[in-house]
C-alpha cells in the first residue's frame, strides 16, 4: 500500500525541523516572551493586554525557520529540482510542507498558552480561567493555517534563503503591530474587523483576556476566513511551482 | 497504484528510448536550445558534450518535463514528459547538477524519502536500499548525516537516490564535477552497470576525456545546436583528428 505523498513530505519536514535545533530553539524562545513579560509586569501594573500580541506573533514565528527552509532553502541547496522529479504532483508536496509548518505553528501557540497558564497560576497577573485559554487556542488555530500558507508562499517566491528571511520577518510585523495597536483601540467588535485575519483574532483575544465572553459566530466567521485564505495561498503555491523561473531560480 | 509494472521491463515497450526531435527552448531573447535532434538508445550510454552554457542542462530538463519546449517534441519511452510528467518521471532517474542533499538527513534516509515518494512499496524498498548501499559502497556513511559528506559521497548519495525506483532511463548532468580519481572510477563502473542492465543512459559533460572512455554515442552541442553526433570513431573520422578532445576543439573553434 502506497502512502500518500503529502504524508511522506510532512513527516520528513517535521523530522528535518526537529533536527535543526538552533533554529527551533530560537523560534520557540519568542513564544514564551509574552507570558514572561506579563508575569514580570504583574507585580507592578498587571498588563494582560500584552498577551494577545505575543500570542499572535507566536503563530507566525514558531514555524518561520521551517517555512524558509522548506522552499527557499530547498531551492538554494539544489534539492527542489530532485524533489520535483519524483513522480508526485507538486501540489501534494506543497500540502505536505504546509501541514508541517501548520503543525509547528500550532505547537508554538500551544506552548505560548501553556506558559500563559503557568504565569496566571504563579503570579498576580489576573483571572484567566482555563476555559478562556482554550477559547484563545481555538481563536488562533485558524490563523496558524493562514500564516503557514502565506509563509510558504512567500518562501517559494523569494529568490534566496536570505530574501525569504527578510520578507518573513517583515510579515511578522503585521501581527506584532496589530496586536500592540489593537490594545490602544479597545473598540467594539463588528463584522468587518472580525473577518479580517489577524485583526479579528486580536479583537477576540483582547476581549478574552479582559474577561469578556467570546461571540461564537464571530469566532466561526474569522476562522473560516483565515482557513480560506490559507487554502488560497496553498493553491497559489502549487501554481507557482509550475513556473520554470521559480523552480530553477532567477 | 500501477507504477510497479509500469517502470520495470523497458524491453517490452516498443519505443523504449529517449527521442529528442527538433527541440527549441528560449529564455527571453536567448535561444538556449535551438533545434536539437537525437535519439538515445536503451542499453547504451549517450554523451552530451559541449562548453559551458551550450544548452546541455536545458536539454536534460526538457526530458524530465520540469522545463517545457517552445517547439519540437521530447519522448521518453514514447511518453511526452511535458504532457504526462508523472508517468514520464516514473521512468526516469535524474541526477541534477547541484546534487541537492539534505544536510540533516542520513544517506539511508535520502533513499528512504525518495523511494517512498516514487511509490516503491515498503517490502520492496528495504531490500532495494540495502542493495544500493552495497552497490554504491555507501555502508560506511549510510547512517551518517549528509552535513559533512565529501563531493564524491554527495554525488553517490544523490545518484543512488535518483535511481531508487530502478528507472529504465538515467540522466546525469555533469556527474564528474569535482570527483577525485577513485570516485570517478566508481562512477564509470556504475554507469557501465546501468548499460549492462539495458538502461538508456544520458550523461552530460564538458570534459571530453570523461565521455570518450564511456560513451557508445556522443552528441556534441554548440550554442544550442547539434554540431556533430555519432559513435566516437565516426566523429574522429569526420573531423580528421586522432582523439576526441581534438575533435571537440576542431568543432568548437
Amino acid at each position: 500500500m502506497r502512502q500518500d505523498a503529502w504524508m511522506i513530505v510532512f513527516r520528513k519536514e517535521l523530522v528535518d525541523a526537529l533536527r535543526d535545533r538552533r533554529s527551533l530553539l530560537l523560534a520557540f524562545l519568542f513564544c514564551w516572551l509574552g507570558p514572561l513579560l506579563a508575569a514580570v509586569l504583574s507585580y507592578t501594573v498587571p498588563q494582560p493586554g500584552l498577551l494577545p500580541a505575543f500570542l499572535l506573533v507566536a503563530a507566525f514565528t514558531a514555524a518561520m525557520p521551517l517555512a524558509i527552509d522548506s522552499m527557499a532553502g530547498e531551492r538554494e541547496r539544489g534539492s527542489l529540482e530532485p524533489l520535483l522529479l519524483n513522480a508526485v504532483p507538486p501540489a501534494e508536496l506543497v500540502v505536505g510542507k504546509w501541514l508541517a509548518i501548520v503543525a509547528l505553528s500550532l505547537a508554538g501557540v500551544v506552548f505560548n498558552l501553556v506558559c500563559t497558564a503557568i504565569a496566571v497560576y504563579a503570579t498576580p497577573l489576573g483571572n484567566l480561567p482555563a476555559a478562556s485559554l482554550l477559547w484563545m487556542c481555538a481563536t488562533v488555530a485558524p490563523l496558524c493555517i493562514l500564516a503557514s500558507g502565506l509563509q510558504l508562499l512567500i518562501s517559494t517566491f523569494a529568490r534566496s534563503h536570505k530574501e525569504a528571511n527578510s520578507y518573513l520577518s517583515f510579515l511578522t510585523l503585521v501581527p506584532m503591530l496589530i496586536g500592540i495597536l489593537g490594545e490602544f483601540f479597545p473598540g467594539r467588535l463588528w463584522w468587518l474587523s472580525a473577518i479580517i485575519p489577524v485583526l479579528g483574532q486580536q479583537r477576540m483575544l483582547s476581549g478574552l483576556v479582559h474577561g469578556h465572553a467570546l461571540h461564537l459566530p464571530w469566532l466561526l466567521a474569522a476562522g473560516v476566513c483565515s482557513i480560506l485564505g490559507g487554502l488560497i495561498a496553498v493553491a497559489a503555491n502549487a501554481r507557482l511551482l509550475r513556473s520554470e523561473k521559480v523552480v530553477f531560480g532567477r | 497504484m500501477t507504477q510497479c509494472k509500469f517502470f520495470r521491463r523497458a524491453e517490452t515497450i516498443p519505443t523504449a528510448m529517449i527521442q529528442i526531435e527538433n527541440v527549441h527552448k528560449a529564455f527571453g531573447n536567448i535561444a538556449a536550445v535551438d533545434g536539437i535532434t537525437f535519439t538515445a538508445q536503451d542499453g547504451a550510454i549517450t554523451g552530451l558534450v559541449g562548453p559551458n552554457g551550450s544548452g546541455k542542462t536545458t536539454t536534460l530538463r526538457l526530458m524530465t518535463g520540469l522545463s517545457r519546449a517552445d517547439k519540437g517534441r521530447v519522448l521518453v519511452d514514447g511518453l511526452n514528459p511535458a504532457e504526462q510528467p508523472i508517468h514520464a518521471r516514473h521512468r526516469i532517474g535524474a541526477l541534477t547538477d547541484s546534487l541537492g542533499n539534505y544536510p540533516r538527513l542520513t544517506a539511508r534516509e535520502h533513499l528512504q524519502y525518495f523511494g517512498e515518494l516514487q511509490g516503491v512499496g515498503e517490502e520492496e524498498l528495504q531490500p532495494r536500499i540495502s542493495q544500493l548501499i552495497d552497490q554504491f559502497d555507501l555502508s560506511a556513511i549510510a547512517d551518517r548525516r549528509a552535513q559533512g559528506f565529501s563531493q564524491g559521497e554527495r554525488m553517490k548519495v544523490a545518484l543512488a537516490r535518483a535511481i531508487v525506483h530502478d528507472p529504465p532511463n538515467v540522466l546525469l548532468d555533469e556527474p564528474g564535477n569535482g570527483l577525485d580519481v577513485l570516485s570517478a572510477r566508481t562512477l564509470r563502473a556504475l554507469l557501465a552497470g546501468f548499460r549492462a542492465a539495458g538502461k538508456c543512459v544520458i550523461i552530460s559533460s564538458h570534459v571530453m576525456a570523461e565521455i570518450a572512455a564511456l560513451c557508445d554515442q556522443v552528441v556534441i552541442i554548440l550554442r544550442g545546436r547539434v554540431a556533430a553526433q555519432g559513435v566516437p570513431e565516426e566523429l574522429l573520422r569526420s573531423t580528421g583528428t586522432s582523439n576526441l578532445e581534438e575533435a571537440f576543439v576542431a568543432l568548437t573553434v
